[in-house]
């Protein structure tokens, strides 16, 4: 009994949540002022965003890095993004029902891979919206699968798909318009 | 068979260049996965030297209530995963434990009276019973008694027993008796003061009677009778005979002068 005692005693004085939170708390909070120009509903973005990370806090293992500061920016944003679309009431339905699904753009057969297109994708990927950018980053950066995605953006499994698919096509159609800008210089 | 083959050769040159095609794009899209959390990490160091972070003191009493809220979940399923994950070596432990206790019990005199002393005192399951002073009186032996036998004896014995044994040991004496039936009774005088006798009451029958006016306990159990009485030392008169008989018996107890 005794070494189980202690075994519970020497946990760490600061949790992981506490962690992260004073380490990444107010970059946090001014990702979501930025979106939402309110002070109260960035605090209220921020608290939310913690309650995500503590259901989610297993998928991060070093709280002072790179790859963590991205990952909580990411949910954050998403957030705000919610949130200042609810006070926009812009209507009832979720992100993936209001937005327009892209014409039929260009394929991936069209794009010319080569050093231009890499060059650009640091400026283009800014052009994507932020929640395609973002699905993608949690995809292909941080490699979670349609469960984990749809957990930390508080979606269903099928509006991640849905919505990864139309990132994909938004991205093809932005490199292939840069593309064709070069080729028309 | 020509066409067939070629036709194969066909689909899976197709299938494996989608397969490329596919790993093509998914090695863009990490390309631009990577340029995204690159753009996040610097966006966000411009940003922290432009914008101070003071949140309210309700905010903050609403981020320490919710992270020791989490923390304090967390620690219960600390504990539990721990718990689950030592409680099969405590119960190894405790197994073995008790099992060399029990050896230890069983192998060493001492113990074993202790532990059944223990036993004894459960009262469910057996009674127990302590010696004090006392005395007795009685009639005329019908039957054999042992010669050279120093201590109580029955002095009435039901008809048809007979002596078969008897024993005299420092602490306990004992007179066996047994009919032509096979049918056994046996008289027990326990001679020591730090003697506990121990009884199997569960599911019996148990009576008060009185000895000679004095308290004794009477327990039938599956056809056997026993009657367990003190004065001086502490009597047990145990066997498969007729209860009245047994009592008759129990009151002609005397000690041999």
């Amino acid at each position: 009994m005794l070494f189980f005692l202690a075994m519970v005693l020497n946990e760490p004085q600061r949790s992981k949540l506490e962690e992260v939170y004073h380490r990444h708390g107010p970059s946090m909070y001014r990702v979501a002022l930025r979106i939402l120009n309110d002070e109260h509903l960035a605090q209220d973005a921020l608290h939310e965003a913690f309650i995500r990370i503590s259901e989610n806090l297993g998928k991060i293992n070093e709280v002072n890095c790179n790859r963590t500061r991205a990952y909580v920016v990411i949910i954050i944003r998403n957030i705000s993004i919610d949130i200042y679309r609810r006070r926009k009431k812009r209507s009832g339905l979720p992100l993936e029902e209001i937005e327009k699904f892209p014409e039929s753009g260009p394929s991936l057969e069209e794009l010319v891979i080569d050093n231009t297109m890499f060059d650009a994708m640091v400026t283009k990927i800014k052009e994507l919206p932020a929640h395609y950018a973002d699905i993608i980053a949690l995809k292909y950066f941080y490699h979670y699968d349609y469960e984990e995605i749809a957990l930390i953006l508080k979606i269903s499994v099928k509006n991640a798909r849905i919505r990864m698919y139309r990132a994909k096509q938004s991205l093809i159609r932005l490199i292939s318009q840069e593309q064709e800008v070069a080729n028309n210089d | 068979m020509t066409e067939q083959i070629s036709s194969e050769y066909e689909l899976t040159k197709t299938q494996t260049k989608e397969k490329a095609k596919e790993k093509m794009f998914d090695a863009i899209l990490e390309y631009a996965a990577a340029c995204h959390v690159e753009n996040i990490i610097e966006e966000n160091k411009l940003a922290e030297e432009v914008l101070e972070f003071n949140p309210s003191p309700e905010f903050e009493y609403r981020m320490k209530k919710l992270i020791a809220e989490h923390d304090r979940s967390e620690k219960i399923k600390h504990i539990k995963n721990r718990t689950l994950k030592f409680l099969p070596k405590v119960a190894i432990f405790f197994f073995v434990l008790i099992g060399s206790l029990t050896l230890v019990i069983a192998s060493v005199d001492a113990l074993r009276i202790r532990a059944i002393n223990l036993i004894v005192d459960i009262k469910d399951q057996y009674t127990g019973f302590t010696l004090e002073d006392s005395s007795d009186k009685t009639h005329q032996i019908n039957y054999q008694l042992p010669p050279d036998w120093n201590g109580y004896y029955p002095n009435y014995v039901p008809e048809g027993f007979t002596v078969i044994g008897a024993e005299d040991r420092t602490v306990l004496s004992n007179i066996y008796f047994e009919d032509s039936q096979g049918r056994t009774i046996r008289f027990s005088q326990y001679s020591s003061t730090n003697t506990d006798l121990r009884i199997d009451t569960e599911n019996a029958d148990v009576q008060q009677i009185l000895i000679h006016d004095i308290e004794a306990l009477l327990v039938e159990k599956q056809g056997l009778v026993g009657i367990v009485w003190e004065n001086e030392y502490l009597f047990y008169i145990t066997g498969e005979a007729d209860k009245a008989e047994l009592i008759k018996m129990a009151e002609s107890v005397e000690k041999n002068i």
